[in-house]
């Protein structure tokens, strides 16, 4: 893998990103949900209960499932639906540069997002004369769904590259993602509590909403995370690679 | 043009194959976590075989050609580096997992222990064990809780130590500690490293897991150092009557705090020349019925002198502490304050009728902890038919008033009439004008000696002590100030989740918040978008 390859494709799929129009609709629904989930739990902090700084960062726990499969779904499978891949396999770059770059430009895309809405609803809270943010809580939390996005969009860029079908490269990916999130649960149908929770430490979840979520940063997730990217990268870079010797 | 979604016999074998092979991956790495083949990498490894055996019987000509032939090479060195990599990171994950590394980013440090928890845990003397019970459906939150508890493990020196219970598999256990899913407790532990059944304790988590462990570790290692002596040779409230003018509930809380409860026979005790045990933290006086007399008082005097404390809640009718009763000349001869011959009338109702006095002034003290109904309503207390009491200005010992009623009170002096007709009215010159002290308080720096006297004893009764919540309050304050438990007992407040303040804002900068959050980002974001289309349409 070379930088300036990564960089060429990474280049190239985040112009592609600010150049359609349908990644701004994705950026204005994101914006709207978590709009939403930030307004609600400040009109029930007036009364009812104090704020959640991890209020945002709980709900696209969930919104990532459907959310990352969005944006990944077309990064592979549109290449070898329209018969790019191959141009792309004779240029000057290596197929871990490829997939390293288009990951890289969804996840910084994501980041945009996340971001934009730290900044915003943060800021708005520190402006508040009468209230004092936990920011650390906050920052904790959006860390922990940072590196959650990621490992989801590893995930979905995995399944992108296994067929040219969008469609199927998204359901593949929510329904792995949904089983990832799902499998947190497992303590409700299975009876033994080493079984639930061998379950809970391969699921998503169970990496975020009692440490991340909570304000506490803890090696072992973020390891998790990375090690989630990690994995699908690789095994993404092997399927394309073996498109080479099929 | 149409996506088509046609599955083959080839997808299928895919898939069994990657089932399979995945199936054996988490066996293995199962196998290697748990360090035995228990059943459920035993299943897995089953389903792995299954899997595989599907993919050779659908799909063999991409079996063989995937383990012979130059795709079998390519596929085999595809296949390994992917479990080797998977292998090396899930190696990583465990190292690191086994670590423990962790950063507690809460500005309140809601992960840290505080130095008063600290400061708890450096005085332990023996070793401590912290059961959980926990069934498969409460794994997460015992993750939770055991991100505390392996604080206290670590600040102890290991003095602590943590065991965890699935009360569904072993209800035997469960039974014997009386738990249920997801209660934790706390006992000593003997020294063959069994839990002492003796000294289990409950600890009651509610939202802050380090405020309830570590005033659950201060009440077990509190636990037999202080006994409250309940006397009941004047017809005073039974401890153990369950009824509602009973005292039971009192009774329990006393216990549930690690204090010994006893039972004491001041009249025998008078009459022997006897005294009252050492050990006693607190003597009860809750309603007498017959009179205090002198050779109980001299009874009282030698354990007050000794450094005791004596809790009197006196009451109407008047018969047992009469104003000038010998009781109350010694109350007032050498603690400067006495019960008065007086019903405290609200003139303006706060309570469900004038007779029913609410705590108006509140002085801030121990015996006032947690009192506020200016915070909380429920915290305040309610007295019903309630003696005032007179507090000496010039005092042989240091005394004054913890609750008084409001300045729209007075005391009645007429109990005939109410006693009779239920009438009362303020009479100028005969009864004494309002705010009066309901709870009064005097200590003896000198011989430690401590003596609260309150004009009610309806409060601690059984139908009353929690409603509203400030009686039980007052009561356990009380016994926690003449025993000084307060002092081994505490964790001062902190900021954390429970005590985030709420927002004040007004509307309109509500409204600025959401028009900004969702109209205008979600609405440059659109417009931006739909520029952008715009400008690809006309080209």
């Amino acid at each position: 893998m070379s930088v300036s390859g990564i960089w060429i494709i990474f280049r190239r799929e985040i112009s592609q990103y600010f150049a359609s129009p349908v990644a701004y609709l994705i950026a204005f629904a994101f914006f709207l949900v978590t709009g939403l989930i930030y307004n609600n739990d400040i009109t029930v902090s007036l009364t009812v209960k104090p704020t959640d700084p991890a209020a945002v960062p709980i709900f696209l726990s969930f919104g990532v499932i459907f959310f990352a499969p969005l944006l990944t779904m077309r990064l592979l499978a549109e290449e070898q639906r329209e018969r790019t891949m191959e141009l792309l396999l004779t240029a000057p770059v290596r197929d871990g540069d490829i997939v390293l770059g288009k990951f890289l430009s969804a996840w910084f895309y994501y980041s945009l997002l996340l971001g934009v809405t730290f900044v915003v609803y943060q800021g708005i809270l520190i402006g508040l004369d009468t209230y004092t943010p936990d920011i650390g809580h906050a920052l904790a939390a959006y860390i922990g769904i940072w590196l959650y996005g990621g490992a989801a969009l590893g995930v979905g860029l995995m399944f992108s590259a296994t067929t040219e079908n969008q469609i199927v490269a998204a359901f593949l990916s929510m329904s792995t993602l949904l089983l990832l999130w799902l499998g947190d649960l497992a303590g409700q149908i299975v009876a033994s509590v080493e079984l639930a929770e061998f379950i809970r430490k391969l699921t998503l979840q169970g990496h975020f909403s009692t440490s991340f979520a909570s304000g506490l940063f803890r090696a072992e997730d973020a390891v998790f995370f990375a090690g989630i990217m990690a994995v699908t990268l690789f095994v993404t870079i092997r399927i394309v690679e073996s498109r080479r010797w099929r | 043009m149409r996506d088509e979604l046609v599955i083959t016999r080839s997808n299928l074998g895919q898939l069994a194959s990657f089932v399979g092979v995945g199936a054996l991956l988490m066996g293995g790495l199962g196998w290697l976590w748990a360090g035995w083949l228990s059943s459920y990498v035993q299943i897995a490894l089953v389903i792995g075989i299954v899997g595989v055996a599907l993919w050779v019987a659908l799909t063999p000509r991409e079996f063989i050609d995937f383990v012979s032939g130059r795709r079998a090479r390519q596929g085999t060195v595809a296949v390994f580096s992917v479990l080797l990599f998977v292998g090396i990171v899930g190696m990583f994950y465990i190292f690191v997992e086994r670590a423990v590394i962790t950063l507690d980013m809460t500005e309140a440090g809601d992960f840290t222990l505080s130095a008063e928890s600290r400061r708890v845990l450096a005085s332990l003397d023996r070793d401590i064990r912290i059961t959980g019970f926990y069934s498969p459906a409460r794994v997460a939150t015992r993750e939770l809780d055991d991100q505390f508890f392996r604080q206290y493990e670590i600040e102890s020196n290991g003095r602590i130590t943590r065991e965890y219970i699935d009360p569904v598999r072993q209800p035997a256990i469960a039974t014997a500690f009386r738990a249920q899913d997801g209660d934790v407790f706390i006992s000593f532990v003997n020294p063959d490293g069994t839990v002492d059944m003796n000294s289990v304790s409950y600890v009651p988590m509610i939202d802050r897991q380090e405020r309830d462990m570590t005033l659950a570790i201060s009440r077990l290692l509190a636990t037999g150092t202080f006994s409250v002596y309940f006397d009941l040779s004047l017809g005073e409230l039974d401890p153990g009557d369950m009824s509602s003018r009973g005292i039971s509930i009192f009774t329990q809380l006393l216990q549930a705090n690690g204090f010994n409860t006893q039972p004491l026979d001041l009249a025998q005790l008078a009459a022997t020349n006897g005294q009252i045990p050492m050990d006693a933290s607190a003597v009860i006086i809750a309603r007498p019925q017959t009179e205090i007399t002198p050779a109980m008082v001299r009874v009282l005097d030698d354990y007050l002198r000794r450094g005791g404390g004596l809790f009197l809640a006196a009451d109407y009718p008047v018969t047992a502490i009469a104003e000038d009763s010998p009781f109350n000349d010694y109350l007032w001869n050498d603690w400067g304050m006495r019960v008065l011959d007086t019903v405290v009338v609200e003139e303006i109702a706060t309570g469900p009728t004038p007779l029913d006095v609410v705590s108006a002034i509140i002085y801030d003290s121990d015996i006032s902890a947690s009192i506020d109904p200016e915070f909380d309503l429920d915290s305040r207390t309610q007295f019903r038919i309630t003696r005032s009491i007179a507090i000496d200005d010039d005092p042989p010992v240091f005394n004054g008033s913890v609750i008084m009623s409001s300045p729209d009170s007075f005391g009645e002096t007429d109990l005939d009439t109410l006693a009779r007709t239920n009438d009362f009215g303020y009479d100028d010159g005969a009864d004494i004008p309002g705010p009066l002290t309901l709870v009064g308080f005097s200590s003896n720096p000198e011989t430690g000696g401590r003596v609260v006297v309150v004009g009610d004893s309806d409060f601690l009764t059984d139908g009353q002590i929690g409603s509203p919540s400030g009686n039980a309050y007052l009561s356990m304050n009380i016994i926690g100030w003449l025993t000084e438990y307060t002092q081994s007992v505490s964790f001062a407040p902190t900021a954390g989740v429970g005590n985030v303040p709420f927002i004040f804002v007004d509307t309109a900068t509500l409204d600025r918040i959401v028009f900004g959050t969702l109209i205008v980002l979600p609405g440059v974001t659109l417009l931006l978008g739909l520029g952008v289309w715009f400008v690809r349409r006309r080209r």
